[in-house]
């Protein structure tokens, strides 16, 4: 009985106290198709999301006057060093800027996965986007399976687990993961 | 057992006393903290060389943080985004802040609108001017669309859903002159309900700060 009852107080603490989920995933269910995304990068090579049908994909929204958006370009860096060998994709697609101004930009924050320009903002328009930055991990079959709103640390455990286990297709689909 | 042995504390109604007294004390340590955690907080900080302050607001698993901007540092950006001088004046001549909106809640999404925010100052009652307001200004005017896209995106959402853990950053435009002192109410829904803060003494940043 004493074991039980401090028990039960601790739990009561734990939720009063539980720290805010800041490296988390909002899992979307039921996961709906990913809107069309078809931009050329900075190369001038054309990447439409349905060629990567089969793997997963990380979609980040950006800009480079954003502060957040600069803040977690290195993680999603990282990220993709550590996943992309097993077959991640991260698209970084910024929204409303030149090639001249992202190509200058990238000399402070250097970053190897794609940039794409969606110059007219009309591709982030068919997106549900509000304000960025936003990411979205879209699963092997096109479908929206996370999103995250607000910069994120994308190569802590805790985000990189959940991409592993969508690559592996065995995500346990969780309401929110911390 | 009789009626006397129920009044006589026998070992098991001891044990039982000094249970209920050890979860009364485990109870009494945790009241502070449940009231400490329900109790909303204001912070202002100064910056020392700025003379620009932040209002860091928390409460009910929420946080808002408000950083003045000067209007030269206003205007500097969206020239910086391609609109023109006369139309960077015109952004500049508001009340502008750097929010950050956290939801803090482990598992509870929130609804921010900023229609039912609202700000009491000098002039009255004044509402934040949303990206749909500015964007017959950019028309009429023919901003470049360069700009317009940026001006939208930088401005913090009209209306928006947090899921726990999720955060924006974004301006946020009173129609108040720089300078202006104000109340600002804000308000959200969580669960269904309608939350309410008041924010009492802020102040947009003058023209050579504070």
């Amino acid at each position: 009985m004493p074991k039980l009852a401090t028990l039960l107080i601790l739990l009561i603490l734990a939720a009063m106290t539980a720290p805010a989920a800041t490296e988390s995933l909002t899992a979307i269910e039921p996961r709906p198709d990913a809107p069309p995304l078809t931009l050329e990068d900075l190369d001038g090579h054309e990447h439409d999301l349905r060629d990567y049908r089969g793997r997963v994909v990380v979609v980040n929204f950006w800009a480079t006057w954003c502060p957040p958006c600069r803040d977690e370009l290195p993680s999603l860096q990282r990220l993709w060093e550590g996943l992309g060998p097993d077959g991640l994709v991260v698209l970084g697609v910024n929204v409303g800027e030149d090639a001249d101004r992202i190509f200058f930009f990238t000399a402070d924050y250097p970053v190897d996965f794609p940039l794409l320009l969606d110059r007219a903002a009309s591709a982030i328009d068919t997106w549900p986007v509000r304000g960025i930055p936003t990411t979205f991990v879209i699963d092997p079959e096109g479908r929206i399976a996370y999103r995250a709103i607000g910069a994120r640390e994308f190569d802590h455990p805790g985000i990189t687990e959940r991409l592993r286990e969508l690559q592996q297709g065995r995500s346990s689909e969780p309401s929110t993961t911390e | 057992m009789s009626s006397a042995d129920r009044r006589r504390p026998g070992p098991n109604g001891s044990l039982a006393r000094e249970t209920m007294i050890r979860v009364l004390a485990l109870l009494a340590l945790a009241t502070p903290m449940a009231s400490a955690s329900a109790t909303e907080t204001l912070q202002a900080r100064t910056d020392a060389t700025s003379g620009l302050i932040t209002w860091t607001w928390q409460g009910d698993g929420v946080s808002l943080e408000l950083a003045q901007l000067l209007p030269d540092q206003t205007r500097a950006f969206f020239l910086g985004r391609g609109f023109e001088t006369e139309h960077a004046d015109l952004i500049a001549a508001h009340c502008v802040f750097q929010a950050i909106l956290r939801n803090n809640r482990p598992h509870t999404p929130i609804e921010v609108n900023l229609h039912d925010w609202s700000s009491q100052g000098p002039e009255g009652l004044i509402r934040p001017r949303p990206n749909r307001d500015w964007e017959a200004t950019w028309a009429r005017r023919q901003a470049p669309e360069a700009a317009r896209i940026a001006f939208r995106w930088a401005l913090f959402p009209g209306e928006h859903r947090f899921e726990p853990g999720d955060w924006l950053m974004g301006m946020i435009l009173f129609d108040h002159p720089p300078g202006t002192p104000f109340d600002l109410t804000l308000r959200w829904r969580a669960a269904g309900e309608l939350h309410e803060a008041r924010l009492p003494d802020l102040r947009c940043a003058g023209e050579a700060g504070g």
